[in-house]
């Protein structure tokens, strides 16, 4: 490969990875809203749900 | 009473007089440069923390030159170019940094040491609020380097040689270190000292760039800084980790850094305070302390004289002008993307001189607008800057080795 190639295929790959890991982060933060979304139905019904006598 | 020689009781002067007269003035110009730069150091021109070691070591070894046997001249601080196992017993037992350099200098220990104090000192919660801004940034600031490597090429340098003087234009002194050791070990002492010697530059330099490419109407754009999420330690962690592992898996040639970035950054997260400490003191100083040091007893005018340094300087200089034009330029896009929203004075601080670049950007635009913060901003964009050079240099070293 040539001097022109080499840099230019690592700045390709540099820019994948990098906006690779970018949207880990953004993935990230979209599993974790989910959770707490999905979390506050469950608390709520768990409230509302009448305790069985013992 | 024998007879008083004084040149041989006086064997630094000897050694001046009776050498190379290239190699004397060298000698005598690195003395001056190494007290230059204990000045400048104490003074704040330039980095004191590496440049009153380094200063000193410089000064110190090209004075201490002797006579070691009748035909050959050097000094008893150090011998970089020994690789002959018997020979290095020899040095290491002589030569009294000899056991610093052999172990912790020619291996990259000390660069990875840096880089965990790096890891526990950065906050990656300035990444992980503006992902793909950040890295954006950053990605525009890797410009010097990927620009300068065939520019290198084409002055003469091999191809290994050209990767580690281009990795200059990522701004992180102990990724050109590391790299270079990787790459081009004939070359790393003036590589590694161009780099540090250029990083303490920035501070001074890239303010002017700033001015002349961003007009001050642009200068002073605030940016909403309530729209930035709230990032727990655990999403650190949990970001930490995963980055780390899948940066690992890559480029296992590079695994040191990102090991020791990442370990730092989730020591950090983790809250252990007495593991924080202790990174972020004896060992981030200490190292530096020594690397510092090493670099400066390394300046011998027989080890750095070389032909390729002059080049080394107009390259390394060329690759941190094209970064911070193109760290500008990245942040110009952004602020076309969100509509005149972002500031592009940002895009300084992708080039990942942490936290400098980024304290040069938010004092500049605090000279227009004082009201204006974007630190929070600017140092995503340093510590993505990180990131990116470690991606760099991994895939130059994984490439080329």
């Amino acid at each position: 490969m040539g001097p022109l190639q080499v840099a230019v295929v690592t700045y390709l790959i540099c820019t994948i990875i990098s906006l690779g890991v970018a949207g880990i982060i953004k993935l990230l933060f979209g599993i974790i809203k989910l959770q707490r979304k999905e979390a506050v139905p469950v608390a709520a019904e768990i409230s509302v749900k009448p305790e069985p006598s013992r | 009473m024998p007879q008083l020689d004084v040149l041989y009781l006086f064997q630094g002067i000897a050694t001046l007089v009776m050498g190379d007269p290239l190699i004397a003035i060298g000698r005598i110009v690195l003395i001056a440069l190494g007290i230059a730069f204990v000045y400048l150091g104490a003074r704040g021109t330039l980095e004191p923390l590496i440049m009153i070691p380094m200063g000193v070591g410089m000064a110190s070894v090209n004075a201490a030159v002797l006579y070691l046997s009748a035909t050959t001249m050097g000094t008893i601080f150090i011998d970089p170019m020994v690789s002959n196992p018997v020979k290095l017993l020899d040095a290491l037992q002589i030569n009294f940094l000899q056991p610093i350099y052999t172990y912790t200098f020619s291996n990259g220990l000390i660069a990875c040491l840096v880089f965990m104090g790096i890891g526990v000192i950065t906050d990656v919660g300035y990444v992980m609020m503006a992902p793909f801004s950040s890295m954006v940034i950053a990605i525009f600031a890797e410009l010097g380097t990927i620009a300068t490597f065939p520019v290198a090429v084409w002055m003469g340098l091999t191809y290994k040689e050209a990767a580690s003087i281009a990795i200059v234009g990522g701004a992180d002194g102990p990724m050109v270190l590391f790299t270079s050791l990787m790459l081009a070990k004939d070359l790393f002492v003036p590589i590694t000292i161009v780099a540090y010697l250029y990083l303490s530059l920035t501070y001074g330099a890239y303010p002017f760039l700033v001015r002349l490419m961003v007009p001050k109407r642009l200068r002073g754009i605030k940016m909403d800084l309530k729209s930035i999420p709230k990032i727990s330690s655990g999403e650190k962690l949990t970001f930490a980790i995963i980055t780390c592992t899948i940066l690992c898996l890559l480029f296992p040639v590079a695994a040191p850094l990102f090991m020791s970035f990442f370990l730092g950054v989730i020591v950090k997260e983790s809250g252990v305070t007495r593991f924080i400490e202790f990174i972020e003191g004896p060992v981030l100083y200490g190292s530096t302390f020594f690397l510092g040091l090493l670099l400066g007893v390394l300046c011998e005018a027989n080890t750095i004289l070389n032909p390729k340094v002059l080049i080394l300087l107009i390259l390394g200089s060329l690759a941190l002008l094209i970064s911070g034009i193109g760290g500008i330029i990245g942040g110009y896009v952004m602020y076309f993307l969100t509509k005149g929203k972002f500031n592009p004075v940002v895009g300084i601080a992708g080039v990942s001189c942490v936290p400098t670049t980024a304290k040069v950007a938010q004092k500049e635009i605090q000279k227009v607008n004082r009201h204006a913060l974007i630190l929070p901003f600017a140092m995503g964009a340093n510590v993505s800057g990180v990131i990116t050079s470690a991606i760099i240099a991994a895939i130059f070293v994984t490439l080329l080795r």
